[in-house]
């Protein structure tokens, strides 16, 4: 038989999430609140988002690091906007509604010959809802069961999500006419 | 390729954003975290620095996985003493190390039991202030039958085991347990068991496995003898920690 014994937290880890907490509290907070305008729920949000990233604690790498910045503001607005959709603040798509109505085969290819910048500039106006998962999956590496896991969303969501953020981002290249030379 | 140029844009684009978050001097002046949110964190910190176990999908405490397995290994070591698989001072060794690492983890004491014991009251092995009250015995041994000598001795605050060998290896063992105030505490015997006294306390004596077994109890302890030898030679031994 065999037994997978992990242990997460050692001193280490301890120091490193007191660190994580004192370094990216107050950009955390920052998300949150731009996104419930309300101090005390921009706090429950930030604390939840480190609840969620104690629950993820070996995913993260060093302190330091963009990506870890990266994934603790997607975990932050994540919650935020969780927090946003609770309290009607804010008007999120229900994508598990429409999973069905999207019909979805675009590829990585498709975005061969559009210029840089101008996806950039596209991806820069999609909702996070899409951008995050496509950051964690397309430049993190994350798999859709570990983006579902991190995001607290379940995996087909992910997926949908994940697949209909590349066909929007395609339209609406498409749409300008940009195409690299 | 496509694959890279969309990597790459996505990873610009989250830089380009985190880039646009203010520096950290300004949002510390922008944002002051209320006290309930400082003390939530502290909890939350405090939680982190529990040590936890990852088995099976399961999230548990590392030292409910400890004790855990400490019990099934004390559960295991009695299982293998009760089948002959283990001889007593193996057992007891075992047992012992078991509850010393539970003792120095926990700063709590869990007492190993006789195997022969089936049930037993849990405060008959607790360090309860009763206990220490009882009458010191100072650990008085019965004396060596002829052709024994002491081989091995245990003592703890509630235990006190002393084993006899004799030259082809016989062994003749001697335990004195707390019992804390004469709580009842049964003891596997056969069907037939014999009545005595051991100097004015009842006893009771009886043969299994092929070992003559006498125990007796007082108002503290609850003592058993029992070796491959006849109950004259046992008896004699019981009535040496009286005179």
């Amino acid at each position: 038989m065999i037994i997978y014994l992990s242990l997460l937290d050692s001193r280490e880890d301890h120091s490193k999430f007191t660190l994580l907490y004192n370094t990216y509290r107050h950009a955390m907070m920052h998300t949150a609140y731009s996104i419930l305008n309300d101090q005390g729920l921009a706090e429950d949000a930030v604390h939840d988002a480190f609840v969620r990233a104690a629950k993820n604690f070996r995913k993260i790498g060093a302190v330091n690091s963009p990506q870890t910045k990266a994934f603790l503001i997607i975990i932050t607005r994540n919650v935020a906007l969780t927090i946003a959709k609770q309290n009607g603040r804010t008007l999120i798509f229900d994508e598990e509604s429409t999973i069905n109505a999207i019909a979805d085969n675009t590829t990585d290819k498709d975005f061969e010959n559009f210029d840089f910048d101008r996806i950039v500039q596209v991806i820069r106006q999609l909702p996070a809802t899409y951008t995050d998962v496509m950051y964690l999956n397309v430049v993190e590496g994350y798999s859709v069961k570990e983006i579902s896991a991190i995001m607290e969303l379940g995996a087909e969501v992910v997926k949908k999500r994940l697949q209909r953020g590349r066909k929007i981002l395609i339209d609406n290249l498409t749409k300008e006419g940009i195409i690299n030379g | 390729m496509a694959d890279s140029k969309f990597k790459r844009a996505l990873n610009y684009s989250f830089q380009q954003e985190m880039d646009e978050i203010p520096p950290q001097y300004e949002l510390e002046r922008k944002y002051v975290f209320s006290h309930e949110f400082e003390e939530k964190m502290r909890k939350l910190i405090k939680d982190v620095n529990k040590k936890y176990v990852y088995a099976f999908g399961l999230v548990l405490p590392r030292y409910t996985v400890g004790v855990l397995l400490l019990i099934i290994a004390m559960a295991a070591v009695l299982a293998m003493r009760n089948r002959n698989m283990l001889d007593r001072s193996t057992a007891r060794l075992l047992f012992s190390v078991a509850e010393l690492i539970i003792v120095l983890i926990f700063g709590v004491s869990i007492k190993s039991a006789g195997t022969e014991l089936t049930k037993t009251p849990q405060s008959a092995f607790s360090d309860s202030e009763e206990e220490t009250a009882a009458p010191e015995l100072e650990f008085t041994i019965p004396v060596s039958p002829l052709s024994y000598s002491k081989s091995n001795e245990y003592r703890t605050t509630t235990l006190h085991t002393v084993e006899y060998k004799d030259a082809v290896g016989r062994i003749i063992y001697y335990e004195r347990i707390s019992i804390n105030g004469g709580l009842l505490t049964k003891i596997d015997t056969p069907e037939h068991i014999n009545s005595c006294r051991v100097h004015r306390w009842e006893a009771i004596w009886f043969e299994k496995d092929g070992q003559t077994n006498l125990v007796w109890a007082d108002s503290f302890y609850r003592y058993t003898l029992k070796g491959m030898c006849n109950i004259d030679m046992l008896m004699e031994m019981a009535e040496s920690l009286y005179k």
